[in-house]
């Protein structure tokens, strides 16, 4: 069994990964850092595991062999680093691996050096449901012409309820925060490239399977009050991104749209948090049949445990090249989408 | 009673069904004449010459050019009405006796089809944005290459609708689905025989609308009986040309940005 000592004590820790761990045999939770919000000594507290502020103390702690990396996307690199000099034997880092093309550079070269074990948490890719959708297009030899992806998220603490008993955050300011001033071109690049990264980084790898090389961006626009859209073409390959995130209402929405020569592949993603197994997907001929793939157990977040687990104990060989370029590629779109932005004056 | 003069089996099948409202006339004259065809807009206009009372377009052939569109929206206003029977868009679906809804974020729109039938599908694609946005689309971006097109426009308010459609050189059938996102999501599919699927999903769940079983054919007939009965206006014409007319725009560009 492998200690893992996670670095974040949001709803990404206390939601996901802290529930999903419990799920595999292979792991224990031992140690929890935080920034100072003191919600690591809480969450660690009923897991009879460590807590301290910042991540010198969980790098430094002998019960740590894995370090899942569940902070703000700006810090990951950084924590990755310092988790391989700390002598870490793998990683689970949340997406994105690194924000910019240089950090996803240097810290896999750190973690291949090392032989460091990795798994981003890209859980769509991840999804078992994704293979066999992958394997139906390329086993009939289908060619695709068309990705379009829809997202509209109601909010998230309507899952976290199901899957964890998150304590109540004490109200915030009146009004809320603020919305960014999104007439202004700079900010509303800077907000697109943060969703595209942060956000769209979900469904990239998935996409690069099937388009490997953005051309170019068409359009990409910021959607208040958090949202982006974006169309952009890839060879033949027409590529449409919509996600929106709403106050309430209808449950969440995420679906990859493949559209083939000889058919259209849907694969609708399972809400983010909730492990109620993978995604469904379905195959739709027109005219001729629609068919629809039982679902599997397992979804992309215990996935990726597992292929960590298989990671470390050497059944399985890490795939820096794959995880450095699905970065990169993540980097250089959200890059494209951000210039896209500032071209067309803020709001699009 | 008024006279039906058409040569298309579905729409006297149509007749037939209308026995209290509708006869099967030869004469055009005073009547309800029904066109299709490539050339669809002279023959309208041949209809009007023949003395109409109301013209409808079965399933009208595109592209078709824009400027003789224009024009017959142009004379279609001094003229007996004309309604255009899109079977791909239903508009009768269920979605009018639906709640006003102002918390529309996007709009998406995916299609695919065999080569052919792609502008038509593109410009009913189109057509469902402007009904699940409730108003006339502005173009914005474009991209059109081999197999596929994108497009963006925007909605009233600014509200983002964008576009995606594909020819599939296997494809023997169409694929058509919008999407309204916001916290009352709709979700029209429109499968290979013309049948409309809409879901309606909130916070309480889905609710798919009942299936339409009325033929695309009857219900158009009784809108024209109905137009020539009442001073009503029909706008078929003028949102099949903003339709068509984005259509072509967003099938045709090479890369493009409106100014």
């Amino acid at each position: 069994m492998y200690g893992v000592g996670v670095i974040g004590a949001g709803p990404g820790a206390a939601s996901l990964h802290v529930p999903t761990i419990a799920r595999i045999l292979a792991f224990r939770v031992t140690h929890i850092s935080d920034s100072g919000s003191g919600r690591a000594a809480a969450l660690a507290k009923r897991l009879a595991a460590r807590s301290s502020v910042g991540s010198e103390e969980l790098l430094a702690d002998p019960d740590v062999q894995v370090v899942a990396i569940c902070s703000p996307p700006h810090r990951h690199a950084e924590q990755i680093l310092a988790a391989v000099a700390a002598g870490a034997r793998g990683i689970l880092c949340e997406k994105p691996l690194a924000v910019t093309a240089d950090e996803a550079e240097r810290v896999i070269d750190a973690c291949r050096a090392a032989g460091v074990a990795l798994v981003v948490g890209t859980n769509h890719h991840a999804d078992p449901a994704w293979g066999r959708a992958r394997h139906h297009l390329v086993a009939n030899g289908s060619t695709v012409s068309a990705v379009s992806v829809t997202v509209a998220l109601p909010p998230n603490s309507r899952y976290h309820a199901v899957v964890s008993q998150p304590p109540s955050d004490p109200p915030g300011p009146a009004g809320g925060r603020p919305l960014p001033d999104f007439d202004d071109p700079q900010v509303a690049a800077d907000v697109v490239r943060q969703l595209v990264i942060g956000l769209g980084v979900h469904d990239l790898p998935t996409l690069r399977d099937l388009a490997p090389r953005i051309d170019r961006v068409v359009w990409a626009r910021p959607l208040p009050p958090i949202g982006f859209a974006l169309g952009a073409r890839a060879g033949d390959v027409a590529v449409q991104f919509t996600a929106v995130m709403t106050p309430g209402g209808a449950d969440a929405l995420w679906r990859m749209s493949v559209i083939a020569d000889d058919g259209i592949v849907d694969v609708d993603f399972p809400p983010a948090f909730v492990h109620v197994g993978s995604a469904d997907v379905s195959v739709r001929i027109p005219g001729e049949r629609t068919t629809s793939y039982a679902g599997i157990p397992e979804d992309g977040y215990l996935a990726q445990w597992r292929t960590l687990a298989a990671q470390l104990s050497g059944d399985l060989s890490v795939e820096y090249d794959a995880l450095l370029d699905d970065a990169l590629y993540a980097v250089e779109l959200a890059d494209a989408a951000a210039d896209a932005v500032r071209a067309g004056g803020g709001r699009g | 009673m008024i006279g039906v003069h058409t040569d298309l089996e579905a729409y006297a099948a149509a007749v037939a069904e209308l026995p209290a409202t509708a006869v099967a006339t030869r004469d055009p004259s005073a009547s309800i004449v029904v066109v299709t065809g490539s050339n669809w807009t002279a023959r309208v206009r041949a209809a009007w010459a023949h003395g109409a009372a109301a013209v409808v377009v079965a399933d009208p052939a595109s592209p078709v050019d824009l400027d003789d569109l224009a024009a017959l929206v142009d004379e279609a206003s001094a003229r007996p009405p004309v309604v255009v029977a899109r079977p791909r868009l239903r508009t009768d679906a269920g979605l009018g006796g639906l709640p006003a809804d102002h918390s529309s974020r996007a709009l998406v729109a995916e299609c695919a089809a065999p080569p052919r039938s792609t502008p038509a599908l593109a410009r009913d694609a189109i057509g469902w944005l402007r009904v699940l946005s409730g108003g006339a689309l502005a173009s914005v971006a474009t991209d059109a290459a081999r197999v596929s097109a994108l497009a963006h426009f925007t909605a009233d308010a600014g509200t983002p609708a964008t576009l995606v459609c594909a020819a599939g050189s296997r494809l023997r059938a169409p694929f058509l689905r919008a999407v309204r996102l916001g916290e009352r999501r709709i979700e029209v599919l429109v499968e290979a025989d013309a049948r409309h699927r809409v879901t309606v999903i909130d916070e309480g769940g889905a609710q798919i609308l009942p299936r339409v079983f009325e033929s695309v054919e009857r219900a158009v007939l009784r809108r024209a009986v109905a137009l020539v009965e009442s001073p009503d206006v029909a706008s078929d014409l003028s949102e099949l040309l903003h339709d068509e007319s984005l259509a072509a725009w967003a099938l045709n560009a090479p890369s493009h940005q409106s100014s």
